[in-house]
């Protein structure tokens, strides 16, 4: 019995196999397009084990051209942090972070370590935000765990680990994708093997004639604290042209 | 009648496009040496902004009461108007300009005055706004490259620690008035500066910094004494105070890197100034002598943990001859520490490592609702009553504020 059940294990691994990889399921994720340039505002809810809510407002602008991407968050809300500015640019494997907080009224350079901190006290933390654009696909191992019936049809869940050597902040991910739309639903991170957060996306919209499918609405809880954090992004402009003046520490100041 | 509409119309209309917003804080602090309560303040603080196109407007005001004293105030805080043009911003008026790298302990950071009247205040807001005209020049869009200029046109002193904080005085014998004189508004007492920063992509980002001021020492020193009746030369003397002409030269840099394997993203930030004076051997009492200070920064996050900033500064002062010159050595460290969305722990240490004393600056925040916080801290001083924190030792307290910004 023990072997016929081993036999129909294998059977299934084979066919899932033979199906789709992992690999190709996050090819096909990464391979929709994204936009070049973004520009909207998100309000964040922080949602407390109690039900206690607390708001921020940010507007957002991201700029990428071949391996350059550009990131500027200005904070709209709450007022005691309001006109503080986030600067974060990211080329060849590097990234620069600067913050502007207005009443020290300078600039500062801000410690890399910092973008595995959380973001204005939410569930994200600075490296999750300017990565909801999509992670680099090459720095992880992907392996097709199962794939599942959901409302939306077919879904593959796909166990995502950095390759050695790469500096990840999670040792794992398990990323749900629908094949329909090839749009991840949810993310499961985990650290040191244990999960950590988890991350469920909806209100997908569709952008310049159904050339870009962005989801709207993120919900990221910590399972340990139960804490949320309920991103909701609003007026979102796509492939605008931002110039480049705006991801400079002149525009973070006005 | 039509007239007064069209006023009333255009008035409501530039309303509506003003940026209203503000901040109410209520302090309270009670002195641990006598139980007394040391603070009674509440400040609103209302911030008026608009913005056009290519230029922007920007007024503070403060309104204050004390407690204490029972007494009430009001003072405009920044009000000023900036241009952005092609390749500069133009700002002109009331303002608050900072230079240098280092946070608190910066020595460039000298452009304005400081009000010391309550040392423990927060030195953000210790700084007064005084009028100037600052420019920015941007050569390059991405903002590599920057040049500033700043032109003071009356030079205003600080404002020295007072009541329970005032240092203790010790007169010259014979002296019994005391006399400060500023420099008057004159076009030559103006205060200079001028400072070029670059950013360069060495190792995970590297800032520069050359500033050069033409100023005043911010407080007064001793510049002669003379008979209070200038036809008895042997009776009562007055002391006269004035602020000495100097020139600081500074130079900073923030360096972000990373040890692999042992730590990711650090920042070593370092900032020097030198202050040339008119009597660099110091061979005249009555003149300020040169001195240079020197401080270097290293800020690292944990973890899921602390940030932290270690701080070391070290200070040179030239003595008037014959005496020995002076060194003065101080270790800080900052540590802030997000325990939830709600409570943030901040820690302050403060240590003078040449004459043995410190403060000591724990605070709890925490966020009651968006913009309403409250805060309790305590600040604690050490050392021999002669020295730079120890002369405060009476003056430990316990704070306690509420804030609410809207």
């Amino acid at each position: 019995m023990r072997r016929v059940l081993a036999s129909l294990g294998l059977i299934g691994v084979l066919s899932l196999a033979l199906a789709v990889s992992g690999e190709e399921v996050m090819k096909k994720v990464d391979a929709r397009p994204n936009p070049s340039a973004m520009h909207g505002v998100m309000v964040m809810q922080l949602v407390n084990k109690q039900g206690k809510t607390l708001t921020r407002k940010i507007e957002l602008w991201t700029k990428k051209v071949g391996d350059e991407e550009k990131m500027l968050i200005k904070f709209l809300a709450p007022a005691d942090v309001k006109g503080t500015a986030f600067l974060a640019l990211k080329k060849g494997g590097k990234e620069e972070m600067k913050l502007y907080l207005p009443a020290l009224k300078r600039i500062r350079r801000i410690a890399g370590s910092q973008k595995k901190g959380s973001f204005m006290g939410s569930d994200f933390t600075y490296d999750d935000i300017s990565n909801l654009g999509g992670m680099k696909i090459e720095d992880y191992n992907h392996k097709l765990l199962k794939t599942e019936e959901g409302p939306e049809g077919k879904v593959f869940v796909v166990e995502s680990t950095p390759k050695p050597g790469v500096e990840a902040s999670y040792s794992k991910l398990i990323v749900w994708v629908p094949e329909a739309t090839y749009v991840p639903t949810k993310i499961e991170f985990y650290k040191k093997g244990k999960l950590y957060k988890v991350l469920q996306s909806s209100k997908i919209e569709s952008f310049a004639d159904g050339k870009y499918l962005i989801p709207t609405y993120l919900v990221m809880e910590n399972v340990k604290t139960k804490h949320k954090t309920i991103l909701e992004q609003q007026d979102l402009e796509i492939d605008i042209e931002i110039p480049d003046s705006v991801f400079s520490e002149r525009f973070m100041k006005r | 009648m039509k007239k007064l509409s069209w006023i009333l119309a255009l008035a409501g209309l530039a309303l509506a496009q003003v940026n209203l917003s503000g901040q109410l804080d209520t302090n309270f602090g009670v002195r641990t040496s006598d139980a007394t309560v040391s603070l009674g303040q509440t400040t609103l603080k209302i911030d008026l902004g608009y913005d056009l196109e290519d230029a922007a407007l920007k007024a503070t005001l403060n309104f204050g009461y004390d407690a204490l004293s029972g007494k009430p105030s009001f003072s405009l805080g920044e009000a000023y108007a900036t241009v952005y043009l092609n390749k500069m911003d133009l700002s002109v008026g009331n303002q608050v300009v900072s230079w240098g790298r280092v946070d608190y302990l910066s020595p460039e950071d000298v452009l304005n005055p400081k009000n010391l009247a309550r040392p423990l205040a927060d030195p953000s807001a210790q700084k007064l706004p005084v009028p100037m005209v600052h420019a920015t020049i941007y050569p390059d869009e991405a903002g590599m490259y920057q040049l500033e200029a700043v032109w003071i046109p009356k030079f205003t002193p600080s404002i020295a620690p007072q009541g329970a904080w005032a240092p203790p005085v010790s007169l010259p014998s014979g002296v019994t008035q005391v006399e400060t004189t500023v420099p008057g508004p004159d076009l030559t007492n103006g205060v200079f500066g001028v400072r070029a920063t670059a950013s360069f992509d060495v190792l995970d980002g590297l800032d520069l910094g050359a500033t050069v001021i033409r100023d005043y020492f911010s407080f007064p020193s001793a510049k002669k004494i003379v008979p209070v009746d200038l036809n008895d030369s042997t009776g009562p003397q007055k002391l006269i105070l004035g602020h000495d002409r100097r020139t600081l030269l500074g130079a900073d840099f923030a360096l972000a890197f990373s040890i692999p394997d042992v730590a990711e993203g650090l920042v070593l930030r370092g900032e020097a100034a030198y202050a040339l004076t008119d009597d660099p051997q110091g061979k005249d009492p009555f003149t300020q002598n040169p001195y240079a200070e020197g401080v270097l920064s290293l800020e690292y996050t944990w973890t899921d943990g602390p940030q932290t900033i270690v701080v070391y500064d070290l200070k040179w002062q030239k003595a008037d001859a014959p005496a020995a010159d002076t060194f003065t050595q101080r270790l800080g460290l900052l540590a802030s520490y997000d325990y939830n969305e709600r409570t943030r722990l901040e820690g302050a240490w403060l240590h003078n490592l040449s004459d043995g004393s410190g403060l000591l600056r724990p605070q709890l925040v925490y966020t009651f609702a968006d913009g309403v916080s409250g805060n309790i801290g305590f600040a604690y001083f050490y050392g021999p009553a002669n020295s730079e924190f120890g002369v405060y030792n009476q003056n430990s307290e316990v704070q306690l504020g509420l804030s609410y910004s809207f």
